[in-house]
């Protein structure tokens, strides 16, 4: 007796709702694990700019999403942390004179006004 | 006091934040982020400029120093509410100076003896020193009223409250 096979229709029928399920269950996992994807405004953040992958969040993240700041300061930062900083702030070691001078001056310059600043805060107790 | 003495002191007072930027300049030329200083490293270099200045001061005129040094952030309230228009007689200015150093020695002295902000957490010592600018302002406000105009109290009603430590946002 020649077995008989479901039809291609049947087939659906049987399997939609599995596939339905299985969509909505990958979904909400999707969505569990990261919703530091998500802005607190609902547009989605690059992933790149997630806490997640990022050690340090950038100074916007700082001031305008503090949802974020809590996930951030529980996530242990990556072993080539010091790698991930020096590629974020390259090195600033002046390579010619005019690039010390340029930092002579404005230290000078710091300095002048700090000593202005402090005269005056002190000058109460000089002038006795 | 002689001219060279006031910069022998202004010498000692700069120094630290010298050092700082010397220390901020070494470490970006490494490539790295200058580390702010510790809690203790900022005690042992107050204890070390409290030393030279004693010693170049005597130890009389370094009391009277350290008398002005702590009186220094009311006259600070004192020159922003002028700034801001309160035109501060002498006698005005030497009066809240005196009412803003007794207030705040008596919040210290008082809190001195309960609480040791060193020993706290951040937000504990954050709450603990918003608690005692509020005391403060209260005591404050209740002693100027005899001293102020009420324009002059509002200046400095807004002035303290500018100058306060503010809660974090949350």
């Amino acid at each position: 007796m020649a077995k008989r096979y479901p039809s291609s229709r049947t087939n659906f029928r049987r399997t939609s709702p599995w596939i339905i399920v299985g969509g909505a269950i990958c979904l909400s996992v999707f969505l569990l694990l990261s919703p530091a994807a998500f802005r607190k405004d609902g547009t989605l953040k690059p992933v790149a700019s997630s806490p997640a992958t990022q050690p340090y969040s950038s100074i916007d993240d700082r001031s305008d999403n503090h949802q974020d700041a809590g996930l951030a300061n529980n996530i242990a930062p990556p072993a080539n942390e010091l790698d991930v900083e020096k590629e974020r702030f390259p090195s600033v070691a002046p390579t010619d004179g005019s690039t010390l001078e340029t930092h002579r001056k404005f230290v000078a310059k710091v300095n002048a006004t700090i000593r202005k600043r402090t005269r005056e805060l002190y000058g109460g107790s000089f002038s006795n | 006091m002689p001219a060279s003495l006031q910069e022998k002191i202004i010498d000692i007072l700069t120094l630290p934040q010298q050092q700082l930027e010397q220390q901020a300049f070494e470490t970006a030329q490494s490539g790295s982020l200058p580390d702010p200083p510790s809690f203790e490293a900022i005690k042992a270099q107050q204890a070390e400029q409290a030393q030279q200045l004693r010693s170049v001061l005597g130890d009389a005129e370094y009391a009277q120093f350290t008398q002005y040094q702590a009186s220094i952030p009311d006259r600070i309230i004192i020159d922003q509410m002028n700034q801001e228009g309160a035109n501060l007689s002498e006698n005005q200015s030497n009066e809240l100076l005196k009412v803003l150093t007794e207030a705040r020695q008596q919040i210290s002295i008082q809190a001195g003896t309960t609480q040791n902000l060193s020993a706290m957490s951040p937000d504990e010592a954050m709450t603990t020193v918003q608690q005692q600018q509020t005391l403060l302002q209260q005591a404050v406000n209740n002693r100027a009223q005899a001293i102020l105009t009420p324009d002059q109290k509002t200046t400095l009603q807004g002035v303290l409250s500018r100058l306060s430590v503010r809660p974090k946002s949350q």
